[in-house]
């Protein structure tokens, strides 16, 4: 009885081990942050005509992606139902998907061309190659940033538009926007005449010199910072009712962030020699900011200066 | 060990983190991360977004089912332009 539970503990044990085994030998799963199943790169190693190229085994999520394999290259030859890529033979197959991004209608085996850039996904069967997708690459980029400033904005989101730019180098742009198909950012930003503007376009590869934009980016200005403005005299009026300080002949607002500094004195009071530092709103009026009272400035400066160099001595280990 | 990032551009850097190229996806959605110059417009295939102050930039593509070419371009308002191209495939 001893002996029969010995031998059926090894049988589970080795069942379980010849299980995990494959798996293990296949390789962590590959899975990205966001839950996609992805490949690592599979690059086809460039072989003899002919010669099976040797693949780096993938490691998969999903094993059934393992079967294609991605082709970049320049196709050298077409023949009837097979077409070489610089050196890899590829056979077409009835559900071999073939796009052109120059041709309006559905692309097909006769559409490649020798001397075109195609990407190629194939998957191996009976010792060859066969083309699941071919797809011709672009001659020129598709997608183009231009910089400049709107000239002429019109768009309807039903109907469309178009927007011209002055770039910074060079003539004029005039950029077609379909309908629907357009994207202003940051969101809530207002295209006008005058805005610094990145328009992104594509070409449309079938009318060369047809531009469409699919969206702007309005390069909103920083607010330039505000140099406050600089008022000194003796205090002529204050008026606590309406917020109010004149100094000389200037009438200045205060607010509960303005900030008071006086020297050997309790409160602020007219005969006073006063500095102001204030901004200008839009409405032309002036809002202090600091105002120093009995003080003067550049004495100010100069005892801090000496102070500071003190300072600096002490902490240099400079001091006599 | 995961792919190197792909990087290009001397005035404008642009580096692309997320996709790997030549990398085969089962789903039509992928995020392009990287980065570039900070506020740096970047587009790929129909999509753009501005780069943060760090120069971070994250959006999402749609893909056709097959190969497709990712083209990433990254220009700033001084004119400045660097771009990368990957190709990422979709199986579905």
């Amino acid at each position: 009885m001893k002996l029969f539970r010995i031998l059926a503990v090894i049988l589970v044990a080795s069942l379980l081990l010849g299980a995990a085994l494959p798996a293990l030998a296949q390789g962590p799963a590959n899975t990205d942050s966001d839950g996609t199943n992805q490949l690592q790169p599979q690059p086809f190693q460039k072989g003899k005509p002919g010669v099976r190229p040797e693949a780096v085994k993938p490691q998969l999520l999903k094993p059934e992606l393992a079967k294609f394999k991605v082709i970049k290259g320049v196709v050298k030859e077409v023949a009837a139902a097979k077409i070489k890529v610089d050196d890899y033979e590829l056979f077409f197959a009835p559900d071999t998907a073939v796009k052109v991004p120059t041709l309006s209608k559905s692309a097909v085996f006769a559409d490649i061309k020798v001397g075109m850039t195609v990407i190629v996904m194939v998957y191996e069967k009976d010792g060859k190659l066969y083309i699941r997708h071919i797809n011709v690459v672009p001659g020129k980029p598709i997608i183009t940033h231009n910089v400049g400033t709107v000239i002429e904005f019109a768009y309807d989101a039903a109907t469309g538009g178009k927007i011209t730019i002055e770039p910074k180098k060079g003539d004029n742009v005039t950029f077609e926007i379909l309908a629907g198909k357009f994207k202003i950012l940051p969101e809530g930003a207002e295209v006008k005449v005058g805005s610094l503007v990145t328009v992104i376009s594509n070409r449309d590869p079938a009318t060369v010199n047809r531009l469409i934009a699919t969206g702007v980016v309005v390069h909103i200005p920083k607010p330039l910072p505000v140099r406050p403005e600089k008022v000194t005299g003796t205090i002529t009026a204050i008026d606590q009712t309406a917020k109010t300080i004149k100094i000389g002949e200037t009438v200045l607002s205060y607010n509960e962030k303005t900030l008071f500094a006086l020297r050997g004195q309790l409160a602020v009071t007219t005969g006073q020699e006063a500095v102001a530092f204030c901004v200008k709103k839009e409405d032309g009026t002036l809002v202090a900011l600091r105002v120093l009272v009995g003080i003067d400035l550049p004495e100010v400066m100069a005892e801090l200066g000496a102070q500071l160099g003190n300072a600096e001595k002490v902490r240099t280990g400079q001091t006599s | 060990m995961p792919p190197a990032p792909l990087t290009a551009g001397t005035q404008l850097k642009l580096t692309v983190t997320q996709p790997a190229d030549n990398i085969i996806v089962d789903t039509d959605r992928i995020e392009v991360k990287g980065t570039t110059g900070p506020g740096a417009v970047v587009s790929a295939n129909n999509e753009f977004a501005t780069a943060d102050s760090q120069g971070n930039f994250a959006f999402a593509v749609m893909l056709d089912e097959g190969p497709n070419i990712i083209e990433v371009f990254s220009s700033d308002v001084s004119g400045n332009e660097a771009n990368l191209t990957l190709t990422v495939s979709y199986v579905k």
